[in-house]
C-alpha cells in the first residue's frame, strides 16, 4: 500500500473519530498535523483503521491516534499516526 | 551541577525529572517483549508557561521511559533513539503524571513503542501520545546487567533545584538560534548529549523563535511547547550544540517552527531535524 495512500487513510478516520467525539460529521473537522510512523507494509489487505481520541480542548482541537492492521496479514500493525485537527469553524479566518 | 562524584549516565537525567520506572512482564512468554510504566511528580521549578511539566521535560521522559523499554527489547544489544513523534493534548498538569511505554515492533534493526502520558492528579486526563523509533546497536562495553523486572524508586526532590534552563545548560538569549552546552552530566550512557536535551533545546529554541518572530503571545503566560518531531540524525558527541529555526507559519494560534540542531565543535554537521508546534497559553 502506498504511503500517501495510507497517510490519506489515517487523515480520514482520523476526523472522522475527532468529529464524532464532539457530535459532528467528519467533513466538519480539519486535520492539521499527522505524525505517521510506517511500521510493516500491507501487503493482503484489507486495511482496517482504529481510531482512538485523545483530549479536547478548549477551542476544540483534539488529537487522536490511528492505527492501521493488515487483517488479511493476521492483523500485523502496518502504521501508527498521531493526528491534530480542529473544528472546520475554529479554524475559519485564522490562517495567516 | 560541579560535584565531587562522578555522574552516573544512567539515571542522572531521568533523575532530574524523578522519573519512577517498573517493567511489566509480558504475559506472552519471553518471546513478547515487556512495556514499561512510570511516574513522575511535577516539581513547581518544572512547569513551564503551559502550567505543567513544559513539553521538553514531558519529551525527556518519554524518551528515557521509551529508550529503556526498547533497549530490554533489544538485549544483548542496545539501542539509539532515531525519531520521536508526540501530540500533546494537555499543558496544565496537576501531577504526577503516569507514562506507559509498549513495544508495536521489534526488528532485527530497529524497535518501534508506542507511549502514552496521563494526569493522575486530574483524574488520568489525556497528557500526550508519542510513537519513537530506536535503532539497535552494539552495545560495545557498555554494561547491561539489569535485575528483573527491572524497576527503581522514583528519586527524591533535589535540595536546590535549578530550572530546566540551567539543568540543561541552555544559554540564556533570544530569537532564531539558542544554544547548549554540552555538560558532561547531559550525556548518556553512549557518551552522547541524551535525547531528552535535544528535545528540551527544541523546545525552548522553538519559544524564543516563535517569539522572536512576533507570534501572538496575547495569552496571559505566554508561549509554550506542544507537539513536536524530532528526528535524531547523528549522535551529538563535541557541542556547543545550537538550534536555529525557522518560523514556517502561524494558524488558530499555533505556530509552527522548524528545528535544525548543529553541532557546532563537530564541524558544524546537523545532528537532529524536527518541527515543534508553539501556542499562546
Amino acid at each position: 500500500m502506498q504511503g500517501g495512500v495510507i497517510a490519506l487513510v489515517a487523515e480520514a478516520a482520523g476526523a472522522e473519530a475527532l468529529g464524532a467525539a464532539r457530535g459532528l460529521d467528519g467533513n466538519a473537522f480539519v486535520v492539521t498535523d499527522l505524525q505517521i510512523a510506517y511500521l510493516a507494509l500491507g501487503r493482503i489487505g484489507p486495511v482496517v483503521t482504529s481510531a482512538r481520541v485523545l483530549g479536547t480542548g478548549p477551542d476544540g482541537r483534539a488529537g487522536a491516534v490511528v492505527e492501521l492492521r493488515d487483517a488479511g496479514a493476521g492483523d500485523r500493525l502496518m502504521t501508527v499516526v498521531n493526528v491534530s485537527g480542529v473544528p472546520a469553524a475554529v479554524l475559519a479566518g485564522s490562517t495567516r | 551541577m560541579t560535584s565531587d562524584h562522578p555522574v552516573d549516565r544512567r539515571t542522572h537525567v531521568s533523575d532530574y525529572f524523578r522519573l519512577e520506572r517498573w517493567e511489566l512482564p509480558s504475559d506472552g512468554g519471553d518471546e513478547r517483549p515487556s512495556s514499561f510504566g512510570g511516574r513522575a511528580p511535577i516539581d513547581d521549578h518544572q512547569r513551564g508557561a503551559g502550567g505543567g511539566l513544559r513539553t521538553g521535560g514531558l519529551l525527556t521522559n518519554l524518551d528515557t521511559l521509551g529508550g529503556f523499554t526498547s533497549g530490554l527489547a533489544a538485549l544483548p544489544r542496545w539501542i539509539v533513539t532515531t525519531s520521536l513523534l508526540a501530540t500533546v493534548s494537555e499543558l496544565d498538569h496537576v501531577g504526577p503524571l503516569r507514562f506507559r511505554a509498549d513495544v508495536v515492533r521489534r526488528g532485527r534493526s530497529s524497535v518501534v513503542t508506542a507511549l502514552d502520558v496521563v494526569d493522575e492528579g486530574a483524574a488520568d486526563r489525556h497528557v500526550a501520545a508519542a510513537t519513537m523509533t530506536c535503532a539497535i546497536l552494539d552495545p560495545r562495553a557498555m554494561v547491561l546487567d539489569f535485575a528483573r523486572p527491572f524497576s527503581l524508586a522514583m528519586p527524591p526532590p533535589q535540595a536546590d533545584p535549578v530550572r530546566p534552563e540551567e539543568f540543561f545548560c541552555i544559554e540564556p538569549g533570544a530569537g532564531p538560534v539558542t544554544r547548549l552546552r554540552l555538560a558532561d552530566q547531559l550525556r548518556n550512557p553512549w557518551g552522547i548529549l541524551h535525547g531528552g536535551a535535544v528535545a528540551m533545546l527544541a523546545d525552548e529554541a522553538a519559544c524564543r523563535a516563535a517569539a522572536a518572530h512576533g507570534a501572538d503571545a496575547s495569552g496571559p503566560n505566554g508561549l509554550a511547547a506542544a507537539d513536536a518531531v524530532l528526528h535524531y540524525l547523528r549522535p551529538v558527541k563535541v557541542g556547543p550544540v545550537e538550534a536555529r529555526c525557522q518560523v514556517l507559519g502561524t494558524r488558530a494560534g499555533r505556530t509552527s517552527v522548524r528545528v535544525a540542531i548543529h553541532d557546532v565543535g563537530a564541524e558544524d554537521r546537523m545532528v537532529t531535524l524536527g518541527s515543534v508546534t508553539v501556542l499562546a497559553v
